[in-house]
């Protein structure tokens, strides 16, 4: 017994759901051309999972969706992305700012509250980048017409014609596809900056996407009346009028398996460290640090975000050779990341006697590895 | 398994093979557990085999053909083609030669090839129709490459991760179920690599009868296989009795041709090329880079019958789109009228050797819009242009040249031509045609003409007629310069033969303002100004 109330303009399901009835068949039954979805998660992963389970499930030949989405502080790579190279994962893990990969391509972006997250969903045949960003423009003109806010061709929004507001990338399946953008309205622009700052770009050599960095500027910056819920509100609308739809704004939770078969499972495999950083292509960090006054140098190639090869390079008598060895192919084959070096080395050290003297040193030596992970 | 008893009683077992097969992978993780693949790799997922219908998989097997599938990637959109590859000699042809355009979405500026990733444990997988079988990002989006047919993937040629993936790549390979996939063999690449070849202008190809030096015999099959795809017969080797080029022959060739080199090698052959085709380096594919498109999977060539299967979309440009309305509209409501004249440059070409012992350069073309102009002033009444209901008498005399640059035909205004003198008619034309190529003209600068002249002299053509550009009132279309020997009645010696330089230019005029009549007496002018330059006025 699906309990749907249809109201004016909003329409929340409830928990209660027929026998085999998902949200695609719901959508059918809705049966209008165009369906305006907000989502009422603010996880990232719930919200990329909803993306990819209406890209699947929904037969979107007939029909065009927005989906309008905003996420608690995160930040988002995409698909061929290099991690170490696009954000300051250190700086992240201090402030609790988790990483999340997409499955679109494109650049890495900073969201929060202060941001809106649009997907079109259209078949491939209507696919039409340039379309979907004349709705934004067209709606923050429609609320303020003396914003200067224009798409380029590489399908960013600048404002007054220098500061990027929204980034734009799209994936293309088999019968469908989706293209979303983001939308600065609010966001908090300094930890966006510091946080999309590498601090070991320089060391790492990859085939990885890069990103192009842009000037910044939040909406609010140019008219404090401008909010995301506004904004939000004036693009539903322009969405309607630009395609010609009226259909409802449905707020869907994506947490709800039971209307999205499937969907849990898909999350968990957005949050598996597999894709999140397993996903990178293969790159090489060559860096040389200070440790305790002498200038060791790392080499290490990591594939699949394991390390496949590493060497270190420390001057003479520092450590015992076939320690350094040992340490070395400790750290192959495992994963390029803090906890798993910090595991490994502590084990490393259990096994092995030796001196304090050295130990010291191997603790360092680990710190300055897990600084470049 | 009760469900399973009757399958076991059919003498068909390869139902049971497929079915079990299937439950054992529902069974576990597809994937997961078995290989050392990422878990939850969606987008580059090997479905599990499709449930083909036993019927099908016996026809296959009955076949008895090892079919190796290719899987290439191509321009702004991503092509898979599938071709077979023969590994024994077979007489029967056998070739499936399969292009998906997996990719046509509207938007994409084509910027170029990003990345590819293929999931690197597939090797041996089975595939169906419609699995997702790589992702390729490009353009800020990420598009999933499907593959088109049932089969395994054998080998993957282009490791995941690689960025910068030429057009035209051969990604992995496939081989149609049944075969053994350890076994598949390499097509030969060096035919692959596109239109990286520098651009040679096409060989003009000698008629074949000029470099038959053998009497040349097609079964009527062999004709109509080799004539559909463009091929060179002496290539073919006969097996025939008496040296009969059989169908058989010219399929070898149809099939080594694509194996070797995919583009139609018609007018590539200009010495009798060595009897293998397979020596792609020698002969330069004479399609692709002249176009740009790339060489495989075979495209159609404008004026080559079209290869089977094939269609090119070219986009048409913001400029081409306008030129091609504006032509339509032109041939379709001017009545156009004709009529041509024969000029004799012999006065020209000696003023222009004089004037370039003086350093001045200038050229033929410079001369005819002079003497166009210059009769344009004299005979205003065709000085006009269409107004809606009736001749409209123009006061300027602006002369279009028509320019051909890559974004289409461009015809940049000389204005005032009558008045200025030939040195700077040649300097602006000049100016004018190299701002047409740069693209960077100024809308004043092409909007306004009243007089259109178009010159293919310089590509050999002898004489043709343009279409009138509206709403000027008439365009004329010079020929080439050729050398005539013809009977000189004026000589006071009586009539002697002399060589003369002509051109042929044919005015079309909208038959509403410049009718024959008046067209015929305009010629007259021009000629009459062309073959006397000093009494028009110039230098």
């Amino acid at each position: 017994m699906m309990i749907l109330r249809l109201s004016n303009r909003a329409c929340v399901l409830s928990r209660s759901v027929r026998l085999k009835s998902t949200l695609s068949t719901f959508f059918d039954e809705v049966g209008k051309a165009g369906i305006i979805l907000k989502s009422a998660s603010t996880g990232i992963f719930e919200n990329l999972a909803l993306e990819d389970w209406i890209h699947d499930h929904v037969d979107l030949q007939n029909r065009s969706m927005l989906l309008l989405w905003r996420n608690s502080p995160v930040v988002v790579i995409g698909r061929h992305q290099n991690p170490w190279q696009e954000c300051n994962l250190p700086l992240m893990r201090q402030l609790g700012i988790p990483l999340a990969r997409r499955r679109s391509g494109g650049g890495t972006v900073f969201h929060d509250f202060g941001n809106i997250n649009m997907t079109f969903f259209t078949s491939k045949k209507k696919y039409d980048r340039h379309r979907n960003l004349k709705v934004v423009t067209r709606a923050l003109k429609a609320l303020r017409p003396n914003l200067d806010v224009a798409a380029t061709d590489r399908f960013d929004i600048l404002l007054n014609g220098h500061y990027k507001i929204s980034g734009t990338a799209a994936k293309l399946g088999r019968t469908s596809a989706y293209h979303h953008c983001t939308l600065l309205c609010s966001v908090n622009r300094s930890v966006l900056s510091t946080v999309l700052k590498s601090n070991i770009s320089e060391v790492i050599k990859s085939n990885a996407t890069p990103s192009v960095p842009s000037p910044v500027k939040n909406l609010l910056d140019v008219d404090p009346t401008l909010d995301s819920s506004t904004i939000m509100d004036a693009i539903a609308s322009q969405y309607n009028n630009e395609f010609g739809f009226d259909g409802p704004v449905i707020t869907v939770d994506p947490t709800h398996e039971a209307l999205m078969p499937g969907i849990h499972k898909m999350a968990q495999d957005l949050q598996t460290w597999e894709w999140i950083y397993g996903r990178t292509p293969k790159f090489s960090v060559c860096t040389s640090l200070v440790v305790d006054d002498v200038t060791i140098k790392f080499d290490m190639d990591i594939k699949n975000g394991t390390v496949e090869q590493c060497a270190i390079e420390i001057p003479e008598g520092w450590l015992p050779p076939e320690m350094v060895n040992e340490f070395t192919s400790t750290l192959n084959g495992s994963k390029y990341c803090p906890n798993e070096t910090a595991v490994l080395v502590a084990a490393f050290m259990r096994t092995r006697s030796m001196t304090e003297d050295v130990a010291e040193k191997i603790h360092r030596l680990c710190a300055a590895v897990v600084s470049v992970m | 398994m009760c469900h399973y008893r009757h399958l076991l009683e059919s003498n068909n077992c390869y139902i049971l093979q497929c079915v079990i097969f299937f439950s054992i992978y529902a069974l576990f993780d597809y994937g997961a557990a078995a290989r050392d693949r990422p878990a939850g790799g969606a987008d580059v997922r090997i479905r599990s085999p499709s449930l083909r219908s036993a019927a099908e998989k016996k026809a296959l097997r009955e076949k008895g053909t090892a079919m190796a599938a290719s899987i290439r990637l191509g321009r702004r959109s991503v092509f898979v083609a599938l071709r077979a590859i023969k590994p024994n000699k077979l007489t029967a042809q056998n070739r499936l030669i399969i292009q998906n355009k997996c990719q046509r979405a509207a938007g994409w500026t084509g910027s170029g090839f990003r990345h590819l990733f293929v999931s690197p444990s597939v090797c041996g997988d089975e595939v169906a129709a419609g699995d997702a079988l790589c992702e390729i990002e490009t353009d800020k989006a990420v598009v999933i490459m499907e593959s088109s047919d049932d089969g395994i993937l054998a080998k993957i040629l282009v490791q995941e991760g690689s960025r910068g993936v030429r057009l035209g790549t051969l990604i992995a390979l496939m081989v149609s179920e049944g075969e053994d996939w350890k076994q598949v063999e390499v097509p030969a690449l060096e035919a692959a690599t596109p239109a990286a070849a520098p651009p040679t202008a096409a060989d003009p190809a000698p008629p074949l009868a000029a470099s038959a030096l053998k009497q040349l015999r097609l079964s009527p099959a062999a004709r109509h296989i080799l004539d559909t795809h463009g091929l060179d017969p002496h290539l073919a080797k006969a097996t025939g009795p008496r040296g009969l080029i059989t169908k058989e022959d010219a399929l070898k060739l149809l099939d080594q041709s694509d194996k070797g080199r995919p583009a139609p090698p018609a007018a590539a052959l200009a010495p009798p090329a060595p009897p293998a085709p397979p020596a792609p380096l020698t002969v330069a594919p004479p399609v692709a880079p002249s176009t740009g498109r790339p060489t495989f999977p075979p495209v159609s060539v404008p004026g080559k019958p079209g290869t089977p299967g094939t269609f090119t979309e070219i986009p048409a440009s913001n400029v081409r789109r306008v030129i091609a309305q504006r032509l339509t509209q032109s041939k379709s409501t001017i009545p156009h009228a004709y009529a041509s004249v024969d000029c004799d440059l012999g006065a020209v070409m000696k003023l222009r050797k004089q004037l370039a012992t003086e350093n001045v350069k200038v050229s033929v073309n410079d001369f005819i819009i002079k003497a166009a102009a210059v009769s344009l002033r004299e005979m205003p009444e065709v000085n006009v242009m269409w107004s809606g209901d009736g001749p409209q008498a123009l006061d300027f005399i602006h002369i279009s040249m028509a320019v051909a640059t890559p974004r289409g035909l461009m015809t940049p205004i000389i204005k005032d031509a009558a008045n200025k003198g030939l040195q700077e008619i040649a300097a602006t034309a000049k100016a004018l045609a190299q701002k047409a190529r740069d693209g960077k003209l100024l809308p004043e600068e092409y909007q306004g003409g009243s007089f259109s002249i178009s010159n293919l002299g310089m590509l050999g053509i002898s004489e043709f007629s343009a279409v009138i550009n509206p709403p000027q009132a008439c365009i004329l279309a010079v020929g080439g310069t050729r050398a005539e020997l013809r009977l000189a009645p004026q000589s006071p010696d009586g009539p002697v033969l002399r060589t003369q330089q002509l051109i042929t230019v044919t005015l079309s005029s909208d038959g509403r303002l410049v009718d024959d009549e008046l067209a015929s007496r305009f010629l007259e002018k021009f000629r009459t100004n062309l073959e006397q330059p000093q009494r028009a006025g110039l230098p």
